[in-house]
Parts: structure tokens; sequence; C-alpha cells
């Protein structure tokens, strides 16, 4: 995932439009209990399809990534950034909101609640290099960042999509799974791969190199036998 | 072949000096046996504690390696892994690059290619003068070069240099790749085996440490990124799908490629005519 436009990976949701929406939704007098039930709009689910989907999700930040955008950034599972006069994080507070899409829920799950809190409640952006200082980004590099997504995305695409998947899914549920039951899934995940044919393969392409074979397709000559 | 039927014969002249002789009869063509064969030399290699220089050679003074086989010899090598994570053709060269032993390649005759980026591979190569056609005629058949050419080429001889061997797709003798940086020295041939074989007793006889280590500094300025080196190949992999490729293949294969001794030598040569006849 990446900007289209140059200097902006997303730059945030229009303010003007929420000041519209806010009026109209005064107007019509609904109010909002803490206990209310939330479904998710059509940007919930996409960010959500970004978690569950079995492939990695790399958000390569092109420029301005503000509010929702870098909420949308938070979803994916992979974020580089590039060098740049631009900011990333959340200012929610400073128009006296918060961070409405995930932001509050999903950067402590990425940074710890400590380095979370202080980033939603002062609000101050961060250039590229000090987001990446600060975990908000896992890389920032000095070419595009979409270089270095493509690298990425080819080494990954190199290895099987099973054992790609399953880490994906295991890491992704750490945090939330109570622990023998994360073990006794990975375990379960790991023997599942271990008998595939996809990396028996692989482990018999590596072992095959193992010098205890001996092998046909090189003979060796020893003339060393009355050298020192 | 080796009596054996070995494609490589390992001659272990000290405990700290090896030569490596390729022996895959007629051309000495680069298929999955030589990928085979050179991935246990590299095991024999790494288990080989007391192991400082390998020379790698040839049996047949006309064809070192020849090139890439062409009619489907070549296996997994693009496809299955080796244990540095990369496919085999890959790893074998990174390896090679890598290991503390110092690898050096001892010219002689056609080495076109894949050849050639195996020779680049080395820590150091040395060719006959008179006897050497060293080139990357890829893009004449139609492929970009795939080992790892595009990305040890230009830090030798320098970017023109790099896009003139490459795109140029042709031969180059002894002293003008000597010339341009492509091979460190070309020597009179009755001189070549009496040299490197000096030079590789010299540095046998050196400690295993420092050698390593100093190799292991100049590789960190000057060795390719892996992630770099699978572009190529996924390029080539690419490349050999399109269909004016094929084209191209099968042109030399019916003009005898891989198949005729003369052919064999001087194909590269024809490549700026070929689909005119």
């Amino acid at each position: 995932m990446t900007g289209g436009a140059p200097g902006y990976f997303i730059r945030h949701f229009s303010v003007a439009a929420l000041i519209r929406l806010a009026e109209s939704l005064r107007a019509s007098g609904r109010e909002w209990p803490e206990n209310a039930t939330y479904n998710g709009g059509f940007f919930d689910k996409a960010m959500a399809l970004c978690e569950s989907m079995s492939k990695p999700v790399i958000a390569a930040i092109s420029g301005t990534c503000l509010a929702g955008g870098f909420e949308f950034a938070l979803s994916c599972d992979l974020r580089i950034a590039e060098d740049g006069d631009y900011l990333i994080g959340l200012p929610e507070a400073n128009l006296g909101l918060l961070p409405g899409a995930g932001g509050t829920q999903r950067l402590p799950r990425a940074i710890g609640t400590p380095a979370a809190l202080m980033h939603i409640l002062l609000g101050v952006p961060l250039s590229p290099r000090e987001a990446e200082r600060k975990g908000l980004v896992h890389e920032t590099v000095s070419g595009k960042a979409l270089d270095r997504a493509m690298e990425i995305a080819h080494r990954l695409s190199s290895y099987t999509p099973e054992s790609v998947a399953y880490i994906k899914r295991l890491v992704r549920n750490a945090t939330e799974t109570p622990l023998a039951q994360g073990l006794a899934l990975e375990r379960n995940l790991f023997l599942k791969l271990c008998i595939s044919e996809s990396a028996l393969a692989r482990m018999r392409s590596y072992e095959g190199k193992n010098i205890t074979s001996p092998s046909r397709s090189i003979v060796v000559e020893e003339r060393s036998v009355n050298h020192d | 072949m080796t009596e054996s039927g070995a494609p490589v014969r390992v001659i272990e002249e000290t405990p700290a000096y090896w030569r490596v002789r390729f022996e895959n009869p007629p051309f000495n063509i680069v298929d999955a046996t030589i990928f085979e064969g050179l991935q246990d030399v590299i095991a024999r290699m790494d288990a080989s504690p007391s192991l400082r220089v390998v020379v790698f050679e040839s049996a047949n003074p006309d064809f070192y390696l020849a090139h890439f086989d062409l009619t489907g010899k070549t296996g997994n090598i693009t496809t299955a892994v080796g244990p540095s994570g990369l496919p085999i053709l890959m790893d074998t060269f990174v390896r090679l690059t890598r290991s503390p032993v110092v690898s050096i390649a001892k010219i002689r005759g056609c080495v076109r290619g894949v050849s050639s980026e195996f020779v680049l591979a080395c820590d150091m190569r040395f060719a006959s003068r008179e006897n050497t056609r060293l080139g990357q005629p890829e893009v004449g058949v139609g492929v970009n070069p795939g080992g790892g050419g595009t990305e040890r080429l230009p830090r030798l001889v320098g970017r023109g240099r790099a896009l003139e061997i490459v795109l140029g797709a042709n031969d180059f003798d002894g002293g003008t790749a000597e010339r341009y940086g492509y091979v460190n020295r070309a020597l009179p041939d009755a001189e070549l085996d009496g040299f490197v074989d000096g030079l590789a007793r010299r540095i046998a006889s050196f400690d295993r440490r420092p050698i390593a280590a100093a190799k292991n500094l100049i590789n960190q300025v000057s060795l390719p990124s892996a992630d770099r080196l699978l572009d190529a190949l996924n390029a080539f992999q690419t490349a050999l799908t399109w269909p004016e490729t094929q084209q191209r293949i099968q042109a030399l294969l019916k003009l005898g490629l891989q198949r005729e001794s003369d052919f064999e030598n001087r194909w590269p040569a024809l490549l700026g005519t070929l689909l005119e006849t």
C-alpha cells in the first residue's frame, strides 16, 4: 500500500467533512452511550481485512501520514517510511478529538502503552526519522519507501505462502491469546508445516549439501599425504 | 567426465591448497550436475579448517565452463533453496564470496554468461592471454544476465565498461579483459599455471584468521546485497518466458549450440545477425 499523490501517503480525514458530519449528527439528536455496539464502517472493515488476510501487508509511507492515514498504516503488518519533510502520527488531541479509527487500540499494541500515551496525549506528529526511533514505523529509508517495500515483498514471496501465513497469524494473535493456547497452536502449525511437501523439499535441499553424505558429483584426489 | 562420472574433481594439493577441476564433456556446459558438484565442493570447503585457497580450473583448454544449459538440464537450481536461503544458483556464488577460503579462477577457453558470473564470484581471476573468450552474451540471447554479472561487473570495471560488456554481448580476449579489470591479470599461456600455483601456495602459507578477517572486511565494502542478486535472477526467469527470447534460443540451438564444437566456440560473434538467416 502506498500513496499515489507525490508527498502524501494518506494525508488525514477531511476536517471540513468532519464538521459537516458533526453538524448533521447534532441536528439528529442521536447520542452514543459508552456500551453501544459498533460493527465498523468500510474503513474499519478494510483495516480488519489487512490484519486478518493471510498475506502480509506492507505500508510504503511515501509522504504525509496523519490521523486516519496513520491509523490505516497501523493496520498493515510492516510500515516502511522514506526520509523527507513530512509528518507521521496521531494529532487528533489538538482538535479536541481522539484517534477514532483504531489509533488508541493499535498503537499501544505496536509500541507499548507508555509510548502510545505520550504520543496520542500530546498529539505532536513526528518526522519520518523520529517515527522510526519511536517505533511508529519499522524502518525509515533514505531512498524510496516503495523500493524497500518491494525488496521486502520479493523476499517474502520467495518463502512458502503457508509459513508466511502461519507466522502472521501466530504473531498477530500472540498478545490476545492465553500463553498455553498460543503455544499449542504454534506447535500444531509447526508440525503441519514440517510434514508439508514444500518445507520437506527445502529442508532436504539444505541437508543435501551436508558433507556427511558422500556425493557422486565430485571426486577427491589427495596429493597431500606426504606433505607436511 | 571423470572415470567416476563426476563433473567436478577436487585435487587436494596440500591441506591448505586445493585445485578444483571442471570435467563435464564435451563443452563443460553449466547444468545441474555442475552446480551439484560446486555445492559439494563448498560444503567440503566449509568443513575443512586447514584450507586457505582453492583454484578453480578446467580439464578442457577450450572451454573453462561454456554457458548455462539451454536444453532443460538445469534441474531445480533456480527454484530450490540452498543453505544461505537463496536459490541454489545464487547460493553457490554467494557462499563462495562469503567463504573464509580464498577462491581463484584460472581461466583458459570460453567463459560465457553464468560461467563469467561464476568467475566474477571468485575472489580473483587470472586468464590466458592467448586463449580466453570471456563475456556476458545474455542480452543477445534475449535475456539479462541473472547470476550476478550486472551486480558485480560495475564495481570491477565501472558503469560504462559494464554496459559495454553486457549490452555488446560479445567475447573479450584476455588482454582486453585485463585492461578493463574484468580479470586481475592476463598472462602468457605458458606462464599461467606457474603464476597461479605460486600465488596460491604463497597465500596458503599464511595464517587462516588474518586471511579470513581481511577478506571479510573487503567483502563488507564490495559485495552486492542478496536482494539485488535476487532481483537479477527473477528478471532472468521472467525474460526466459518471453516469446522473442525463445525464438533466439531455438535459433541458436538449431545452428549448433551445445552440439557443434566450432559453433560453440564462436557463437557470440554471430548474435548481431542471429535472426537474419
